[in-house]
């Protein structure tokens, strides 16, 4: 009995002072950080900036893709200088990727915002195999990368020390670039920081593949959700004139739509399978795989997508592995097996770095949707004292709360975890 | 996810079919609180549709009636270019010389001009409450919020209630036709096209203020017009091939479609 009230005291006092509002973790992903809890940063603007990597150039269909691009603010004076890696998906600039640049400006650095590998910018003009996916390759790919980018804006930064911060699958990779870095140390990061990274990329993409997939089976079942959402935006606007869209809108616009768990999962699986979907196609396009396209037939630049659509007809990431992926990986590699391709896209397959390295931190919450609940234990074993777990806040809901920002420039700048 | 709210506001926005109350009974999607302190508010449902597979067969929620696809999608491409070098940078500088207040003023001058259209469309499908909010709407506009720059009417209790000459082609069976991507513009259909050409052919008439003259000073009402479509643009957060998706094109008509459906269908049953 004692043993039990003294476990309920523990959780109570370990929860006990952390606000962040949802403790829902599906919400948490959905909504985000309410603006009055977010962390204070100005509207910093950023400069875009191409780097020819000579790797493929994008299909007509495609054109606005074409040419690798990332973004860089900068401090005028010397400063410390962060890489940022943004999540699956993410474009360097997405609202994320800009907020936290701005609030890592705000606190002193200068900011090289970069893509990561499921980026669609990326996989067509910086991905030699056009098909992300294997997280050691990838992470290579992403780390000359860097170093391109670096000499291309030198004379726009000064800086001493450099840093790396990622989110997401950033998050991963930037554990990733650290055991690289040991070894090739072109750059000798001081310290990097992982907020909710991924420990196994196919487990978690699996749990969100699962997520859309175990909630709706029929395109009737989306149609009607999207309807509803199109239905709350209306009344929405109807009851408030004009809507404009920021962060507090979309919260009125949930709690009027007053959505259930299971579609709350539907939502945060649909963002992900929109990724899923454009990953499938532009592989299979870039890679001329032919799983859903006809690799002999000329793209125009104003193609009719409907039938690509169609015959992609959902697939979602772990479809993307078996027909792309893995048949590209294994053009270069005649022995690699599916085990193989999976234990190489852990973080496990970085172990001995993680457990050794003193420089690099873990953030993540306990209600993490992406990590099973053998992920989350292994990163505490293997991070043990180099790893901060919030109570709430499911996948990246919280990243931008002023505790997790205050936490994290601590321990950017002084290597604090408390 | 910001994504979707994005592109669904541009179907709004991009438009004239705007913010129209809509009504049909035995809505379960509303938590129904705001029904007490507006009784304005009208309910709005979804459409059935059942001809759409997901998985198991071939996926054709992307069908649509676009004969013009082809057209379309270069006008789409031109509409990016025309965005990028010109309506951009106007917008841009319309928002950052003019401060929030004003802007406000410049939608309500416009929006209250669309008043009597409403109105008029409200007589033509015998719907009297839409001639009352219309009518009354520009009065008090016009009187006590100075021309129509203070949406007074909304405080007092009277929501706008837009009702366009589309809705009231709909709700005489006419067909929507094929979709189309109008120069400029963007997503819209046969009957919208029409029905946005119909009402600018006959802005002199239908303006009690007197700020349109009719075909005598065409480039000066193109010109009022201009100044409306900057303002409308500078409250869109959306720009054509900003989404990254290879199927954007796909994806903005689809919601085009059914936010079309969704409000024809709950027009017809008003």
């Amino acid at each position: 009995m004692k043993k039990i009230i003294l476990i309920y005291m523990m959780i109570s006092l370990w929860g006990y002072g952390y606000d962040y509002p949802y403790k829902d973790p599906y919400l948490a992903t959905v909504l985000a950080t309410p603006p009055k809890y977010m962390a204070a940063f100005k509207d910093t603007s950023f400069k875009e900036i191409r780097l020819d990597l000579k790797r493929g150039s994008a299909p007509p269909n495609l054109w606005y893709l074409d040419g690798f691009r990332f973004g860089l603010m900068a401090q005028d004076h010397e400063a410390p200088l962060t890489f940022l890696l943004a999540g699956t998906g993410s474009k360097y600039n997405s609202y994320k990727m800009l907020t936290m640049s701005r609030i890592l400006y705000q606190n002193g650095f200068s900011v090289i915002m970069l893509p990561t590998s499921f980026d669609y910018n990326f996989i067509i003009s910086a991905s030699e195999t056009h098909a992300p996916g294997f997280l050691e390759r990838d992470s290579n790919e992403i780390y000359d990368i860097m170093e391109l980018a670096l000499d291309k804006v030198k004379d726009k930064i000064q800086y001493q020390e450099t840093y790396i911060t990622g989110y997401s699958l950033g998050g991963t990779v930037a554990l990733v670039l650290g055991k690289i870095d040991s070894q090739k140390k072109h750059f000798g990061f001081k310290r990097i920081i992982a907020v909710n990274p991924t420990v196994n990329l196919y487990d978690s993409a699996k749990i969100l593949d699962n997520m859309l997939d175990d909630n709706i089976k029929t395109e009737e079942e989306l149609d009607q959700l999207l309807q509803k959402i199109i239905v709350g935006i209306m009344e929405y606007t109807q009851e408030n004139g004009k809507m404009t869209i920021d962060e507090a809108a979309i919260y009125s616009l949930f709690k009027h739509l007053n959505m259930n768990e299971d579609e709350l999962k539907i939502l945060i699986g649909l963002a992900f399978r929109f990724v899923s979907i454009d990953v499938n196609y532009i592989t299979d396009v870039m890679t001329k795989t032919g799983a859903y396209t006809d690799p002999s037939k000329k793209i125009t630049k104003f193609q009719n997508m409907s039938e690509y659509y169609s015959a992609v007809n959902y697939s979602n990431f772990q479809n993307y592995i078996e027909r792309i992926g893995f048949k590209t990986y294994k053009k270069l590699d005649k022995t690699l097996t599916m085990e193989k391709m999976i234990e190489n896209s852990s973080l496990k397959s970085v172990e001995d770095y993680l457990k050794d390295a003193q420089n690099i931190a873990v953030v993540t919450n306990e209600d993490e949707l992406i990590l099973t609940p053998d992920n989350l234990e292994y990163l505490k074993e293997t991070m043990a004292g180099r790893i901060k777990i919030y109570p709430s806040g499911g996948h990246c809901g919280n990243m931008f709360y002023k505790e997790n920002v205050n936490l994290m420039i601590r321990y950017l700048k002084r290597g604090e975890l408390k | 996810m910001k994504k979707v709210f994005i592109l669904i506001t541009l179907i709004f926005m991009g438009c004239s079919n705007v913010k129209v109350a809509e009504k049909i009974p035995n809505n379960n999607n509303n938590n129904n609180n705001n029904n007490n302190n507006n009784n304005n508010i009208e309910k709005i449902t979804v459409t059935e549709n059942f001809n759409l597979h997901l998985n198991g067969g071939n996926s054709n929620i992307m069908n649509a009636y676009d004969p013009f696809e082809p057209l379309n999608r270069r006008i789409y491409y031109f509409n990016y270019h025309f965005d990028y070098w010109v309506s951009l940078p106007v917008s841009n500088s319309y928002k950052f010389f003019l401060p929030q207040t004003i802007r406000t003023g410049v939608g309500n001058f416009f929006n209250n001009l669309y008043e009597p259209i409403s109105a008029i469309n409200g007589v033509l499908i015998l719907d009297y409450k839409t001639v009352f909010t219309g009518i009354s709407r520009f009065f008090i506009n016009t009187t006590v919020g100075v021309v129509g720059l203070f949406d007074v009417a909304t405080l007092v209790k009277i929501p706008e209630h837009k009702v366009t000459l589309n809705d009231t082609l709909a709700i005489y069976g006419v067909k929507d036709g094929p979709y189309l991507i109008l120069p400029f513009l963007g997503p819209s259909d046969l009957r919208n096209a029409g029905s946005l050409l119909t009402t600018f052919v006959l802005r002199a008439p239908l303006d009690p203020l007197n700020v349109y003259a009719g075909s005598d000073t065409l480039w000066k009402d193109l010109t009022i017009k201009g100044v409306e479509a900057v303002d409308l643009r500078s409250q869109v957060d959306f720009q054509y091939y900003s989404l990254g998706t290879p199927f954007e094109y796909e994806y903005v008509r689809l919601l085009y479609l059914r936010a079309m459906e969704i409000r024809t269908s709950n027009i017809k049953e008003n």
